[in-house]
């Protein structure tokens, strides 16, 4: 094993992560080679500080009554959640008209947002055509028009398509 | 989660509220110690824990019996962590307040002792100051919590290869910090 590839391991190898084989590779190396040796111990070395620090470390804890607090709110912000919940359950008959009313203006809203009616602003058709005479075109082709028309100004629009989707428009 | 664990959740589901106690005491201090660690200081850290506990009574019909109850309190403690930083940083209010003495846990009126606590405060916050918030949870979970690596990625919700570089480039950054700052530290372990 290389210098740079056993380096690259020595941390996994500190914390002991490493499979057995792995290990046994450079361990193998660490043997005859003091700079990775040396790098390899430093990191445990390292590690174990840490690891020392942190067990010293003065840690709090909460005292009783920021205990007891804490846990009343968590508990009691949920309470009343639930409590809702209950209450519209126990009266089935509050919670089924609170819907049908919600319901009812959902619904209100709908219609006024979004208009059932196109008519009100122009009219749009399609129909097939079939048969429409034309010189050089064969009888029996498909023609479909397309009208629009304004309400508004009474401007009238007719498209009409051939099988190939070729268009003219107004073409009378 | 152990039979107990699940009764417990059983139970607070059930509407027994009183049930939710028992079955997060055991996290009480590991939960504020491991938040303090993230958030580096203690306000934060309760902040942080009590969002926890809160998320876990909201969250709780959410819970797989089958799997760690341990594992799922810590995966919304980190992400408590997480939102109270992005949230924090929003506000610009992010403080420094690492070396406040009022923070301290109180050492009686033994100076000696109260130095030494400082100091060790502050050495290991050091050294977790030289790491990604990526690095310094995976550097905490596996090194201090000493859960193993797959735990840890259960955790975090990344791959254990991922765990693997964090901790890796974690474990080198704070021998370099000790080496550089604290060799002391080095020394009195050979
Ligand atoms: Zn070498």
């Amino acid at each position: 094993m290389t210098c740079r590839g056993t380096n690259k391991y020595l941390p996994l190898l500190a914390g002991n992560e490493l499979s057995r084989k792995k290990a046994l590779k450079l361990k193998a190396h660490l043997e005859r080679c003091p700079g990775c040796r040396k790098e390899a111990e430093e990191i445990s070395a390292a590690l174990d500080a840490a690891k020392g620090l942190a067990q010293k470390e003065a840690l709090r804890d909460w005292t009783d009554s920021e205990w007891r607090q804490m846990l009343k709110s968590v508990t009691a912000a949920d309470m009343e959640r639930k409590q809702w919940g209950v209450r519209l359950v126990r009266k089935p008959a509050f919670a089924f008209g609170l819907a049908l009313l919600l319901f009812a203006a959902g619904a209100l809203w709908l219609q006024k947002k979004l208009p059932l009616r196109p008519e009100e602003h122009g009219v749009l058709q399609a129909r097939s055509q079939t048969a429409v005479q034309r010189s050089g075109e064969s009888a029996g082709q498909d023609v479909l028009s397309m009208t629009i028309v304004s309400q508004e100004t009474g401007l009238k629009i007719v498209w009409f398509f051939n099988k190939n989707f070729e268009w003219k428009e107004n073409p009378q | 989660m152990d039979d107990r664990e699940r009764a417990l959740v059983e139970r607070v589901l059930s509407g027994d509220i009183d049930a939710f106690e028992p079955l997060i005491t055991p996290y009480r201090q590991p939960l504020l110690s491991l938040a303090y660690r993230i958030t580096r200081n203690w306000e934060d850290a309760k902040e942080t824990s009590q969002e926890t506990f809160l998320r876990a009574f909201k969250y709780l019909a959410n819970v797989d019996v089958q799997k760690s109850f341990r594992n799922w309190i810590y995966q919304i403690l980190i992400n408590t962590a997480r939102n109270l930083k992005k949230k924090q940083a929003v506000q610009e209010r992010l403080r420094c307040d690492a070396l406040a003495p009022e923070l301290f846990v109180d050492s009686g009126n033994d100076p000696e002792q109260h130095q030494l606590d400082r100091e060790l405060r502050s050495q290991l916050a050091d050294c977790l100051d030289r790491l990604s918030d990526r690095e310094r949870e995976i550097f905490l979970l596996r090194d201090i919590e000493e859960w193993n690596i797959r735990e840890t990625a259960d955790v975090l919700k990344c791959s254990s290869i991922a765990v693997r570089v964090h901790l890796s480039a974690a474990r080198r950054k704070i021998k370099e910090r000790i080496k550089e700052k604290y060799p002391f530290l080095l020394e009195v372990r050979r």
